[in-house]
């Protein structure tokens, strides 16, 4: 069980890093399977995580400020993602959780949802200190 | 029945429930150190696990190596609860991220009445709604990938049309 577990993460981690590695090898341009963002095709607006794919190809290249440049939320919010993920993933692999763990509240809950909202308005409005969170 | 203990970031065990008694009662395993057994859902303080508190209220007069503080007594006294899994993060995070925010409404409306029925003390209300969230998350996550799926091939086709010269279909 616990074997079977590891096998499907290590599948994961292989996946993973194959994309990361086309990333950084192509640049956001060069991934013919990467599929455009839908909301964007449809409404020409931005979505919240718009820019995500450029700004985790500008970090891998070391290039931390163009990153925040491309999605500024996005760049605080997926390491944080990636780290719970992580904890969980251990935990479920492992069979038993470890001792500590990401856990989100309902007020603190809200408060990012309503943050994730208002990042989406807000970058969709094209005057200045606004487009500065759209990517350039 | 194993049980695994944590001491100051470290993790040790696993010990029988014997032991782990014998453990609590001569103070080594203080009232609010993590406990685990296979079957909880997480880990939680000596305190607030029903099968090991009741050793505690017993035995009084053993006195504490550390000096009990005002949350100590009112953590024993808090009706034995687990610590439920609210899944609020995750919902959000594949509501966003799966190409299909209306498949993750149900899975954040699920996970925000977790820590409420659990702090009403309806834990079999908070449970359902925990598992309710973990369905829809997990539902959502497989849409996005059909969806990656579909789009990935819809791509892949126009290209093919594009290469072989079919781009006035």
């Amino acid at each position: 069980m616990r074997g079977e577990r590891a096998l499907w993460v290590a599948l994961g981690v292989l996946g993973l890093s194959f994309a990361a590695f086309s990333l950084k090898q192509n640049g956001p341009a060069g991934l013919p399977w990467m599929p455009p963002c839908l909301f964007n095709r449809l409404t020409g607006l931005l979505c919240p995580g718009c820019g995500m794919t450029r700004a985790t190809w500008a970090g891998f290249n070391g290039n931390v400020a163009q990153a925040f440049r491309f999605n500024p939320l996005g760049m605080i919010l997926l390491p944080l993602a990636a780290l719970a993920l992580t904890i969980e993933v251990i935990g479920w692999v492992r069979g038993r959780p470890l001792p500590f763990r990401l856990h989100l509240g309902l007020k603190s809950g809200g408060v990012l949802v309503g943050m994730i909202f208002l990042f989406w308005i807000m970058r969709n409005i094209p005057e200045w200190p606004f487009t500065l969170l759209a990517p350039p | 029945m194993q049980w695994y203990y944590s001491k100051s970031g470290s993790q040790h065990g696993p010990i029988s429930m014997e032991v782990m008694v014998s453990k609590i009662l001569s103070g080594e395993i203080y009232q609010s150190d993590q406990v685990w057994r296979e079957g909880m859902v997480d880990w939680l303080p000596v305190a607030r696990v029903p099968e090991l508190a009741t050793v505690l209220r017993p035995a009084p007069s053993v006195a504490p190596l550390v000096p009990v503080t005002g949350d100590l007594p009112q953590a024993a006294a808090v009706p034995a609860s687990e610590r439920i899994p609210n899944y609020l993060w995750q919902s959000i995070t594949v509501t966003l991220c799966c190409c299909c925010p209306f498949l993750g409404i149900p899975a954040i409306i699920y996970a925000a009445k977790v820590d409420g029925l659990s702090a009403k003390g309806d834990l079999e209300g908070a449970r359902e709604a925990s598992k309710k969230a973990k369905l829809w998350c997990y539902i959502t996550v497989g849409a996005g990938f059909v969806i990656l799926a579909i789009i990935a091939g819809m791509v892949a086709l126009a290209n093919w049309w594009a290469a072989v010269g079919f781009s006035t279909l």
